[in-house]
């Protein structure tokens, strides 16, 4: 038992890290946030009441949390809030007659919870005014603190809601199967320069892995699409990126099939193999440069680093990535035994004479 | 021999062949003449305005299977003993820049009568000429590269139609939606070098790196 921990370590921490990612993935709940808040207009001097309905908050009458109406410089409390249930409060908010805009001007609604942090929504209120401002820009002191949910929880953005989790899955993923084509890629280098059949091996699995995590990439990526953009498939750089990743080792495995001499199949596809690879990356990497992308970091979206990939998200996301490479190389190691296994009773079956005389 | 002379003698080569057979030169120039004409009389039933963006994708959609039908018999057309001859007598760089060379001179050639038939039947909707023709020489020379070296992986295999096909076209993406793009820039009569020179020298970039990467993973792949 040791020493197979000792030298199958990899394998329990991969699906240790595995194992972590799944199961804080789903079981950490989604910050608060604020779903909806009507009405949407108000005008200058009106004693304006909010119907503020909110996701994951637990209000209670005896900590009556802290409303907020923020727009720019210009900074409004609520005067009176009232719970009406765990996910729905009433904010009352008396708007000053002298709000210095000369048509509309949107205003955050923000949240300060002593238990779900600060949260708000952006452009939920629409105040019109057309007098001249007074030069005071807030009807209270300016004591808002914007602290983070006291328990763990991620991130509750618009558009993506719960679908956030998917970060997990998705892009690990994808992390995976570039990693293993890369792997592929240097065995076929590595074929070439050592004529060496065992690397042929590796570049095949290596190949044949990444398309599995390719496929499963892309079926989570569709139903993330599903929900966010309202689409399974766009005509988005990364998704042409991956279709193409796809077809091109598809046409790998279509030409490896079609040659039967094991020495030419394997220099054959190694060529065929460095050759497509590094043109795939040149797409993946002069792609995007083309055209605009829906995905974080390309065409104005903000990149994980900016906010998507915030501080409660890293260590899942990071734990997911081992994992998924770790069971990757794992899946590629066991194919590479059972291929060599086969090449093996092959060559007995082939060679029955020599193996008697020998 | 040193590379250059090689490569001259083979490309030589290359041209008496084709000269020996007419037909296989008038075949594939018939090909993009009745393409196009397919083309024409599928869009003449509405007697509608033909999109620039519909022009753009078909003429370069037809260019890119003219391409692969032309350059596909690369290296089956003489048989594997005569090749085994040549490779004795030349280095397999020289081979496989012939074979580029010559291909670049053939899709030349070859886009130069679908840019004339396409002009003539379905009108063209290109207002700087000067810029469409770099790019479609310059697309020309990619689509000759790449094709080159995939008709040489597809050769070892069997050389079916299919597999040429299904090994080149992944590949070629990044290539036509350049040559897509640039094209679009083509198309409006203000647009000058300058404001396709990012994209012209991605374009260059790629064509030198096919060559680079034939130069180099050839030698592997016809020594048997």
């Amino acid at each position: 038992m040791l020493n197979l921990l000792r030298k199958r370590w990899w394998k329990f921490v991969s699906v240790a890290f595995l194992l972590v990612a799944l199961v804080a993935g789903m079981y950490f709940p989604l910050s608060s946030g604020i779903t909806a808040v009507g009405p949407e207009k108000a005008t200058e001097g009106q004693k304006l009441s909010l119907a503020i309905t909110t996701y994951n908050t637990n209000f209670e009458n005896n900590k009556v949390p802290k409303v907020y109406l923020r727009g720019n410089e210009l900074f409004f409390c609520a005067n009176a809030v009232t719970i009406l249930s765990p996910v729905n409060l009433t904010a009352v908010f008396n708007i000053p007659d002298s709000l210095g805009t000369n048509g509309t001007k949107p205003f955050n609604v923000v949240i300060d919870d002593a238990v779900g942090g600060t949260f708000f929504l952006r452009s939920a209120v629409v105040l019109a005014g057309s007098n001249p401002s007074n030069g005071a820009t807030h009807t209270c002191a300016k004591d808002l603190e914007i602290h983070a949910s006291a328990n763990m929880s991620y991130p509750y953005r618009e558009i993506l809601y719960e679908s956030i989790r998917n970060l997990f899955y998705h892009v690990p993923l994808w992390f995976a199967m570039l990693l293993l084509l890369v792997c592929s890629f240097g065995s076929s280098i590595a074929y070439l320069s050592s004529n060496n059949m065992l690397y042929d091996v590796f570049a095949k699995e290596a190949a044949y892995v990444a398309m599995l995590f390719g496929a499963l990439g892309i079926v989570t990526g569709m139903t993330w699409a599903n929900f966010t953009w309202g689409t399974p498939w766009t005509n988005d750089p990364k998704l042409n990126g991956a279709a193409v990743g796809m077809l091109t080792y598809l046409a790998y495995f279509v030409l490896r099939g079609s040659l039967t001499q094991r020495d030419q199949r394997a220099k054959v596809s190694a060529v065929y193999g460095i050759f497509a690879f590094i043109i795939y990356i040149i797409f993946i990497f002069v792609l995007p440069r083309l055209s605009d992308s829906l995905h974080p970091g390309n065409g104005g979206n903000p990149a994980f680093s900016n906010y998507d990939l915030d501080n409660r998200l890293r260590p899942v996301f990071y734990a997911a990535v081992i994992g998924f490479t770790g069971i990757g190389y794992w899946i590629m190691s066991l194919r590479i035994r059972y291929t060599l296994l086969l090449d093996k009773q092959q060559e007995q079956i082939d060679t029955p004479y020599e193996s008697m005389v020998s | 021999m040193n590379l250059a002379q090689e490569v001259r003698y083979l490309v030589a080569k290359e041209l008496l062949l084709e000269w020996r057979q007419k037909y296989a030169l008038g075949g594939i120039a018939l090909y993009v003449v009745s393409t196009v004409f397919v083309i024409y009389t599928s869009l003449n039933q509405g007697n509608e305005e033909l999109a620039k963006t519909t022009w753009n994708v078909l003429f370069w959609i037809t260019l890119l299977f003219t391409a692969v039908n032309a350059i596909a018999k690369s290296f089956t057309q003489e048989n594997r003993e005569r090749n085994l001859y040549y490779y004795t007598l030349m280095s397999p760089q020289a081979v496989i820049l012939s074979k580029m060379v010559y291909n670049a001179g053939l899709m030349i050639l070859l886009t130069a009568i679908a840019l004339a038939v396409f002009t003539v039947m379905l009108g063209s909707p290109v207002g700087q000429w000067a810029i469409f023709s770099v790019v479609v020489l310059l697309g020309g020379l990619g689509f000759s590269f790449l094709l080159s070296m995939i008709s040489a992986i597809a050769a070892k295999a069997g050389n079916n139609a299919t597999l040429m096909a299904i090994l080149s076209f992944p590949v070629i993406l990044p290539l036509i939606l350049i040559l897509l793009k640039l094209s679009r820039f083509a198309f409006v009569a203000e647009a000058t070098f300058e404001d396709v020179s990012g994209l012209l020298v991605t374009l260059l970039a790629l064509d030198a790196m096919l060559v680079a990467l034939s130069f180099i993973l050839f030698p592997y792949l016809w020594r048997d």
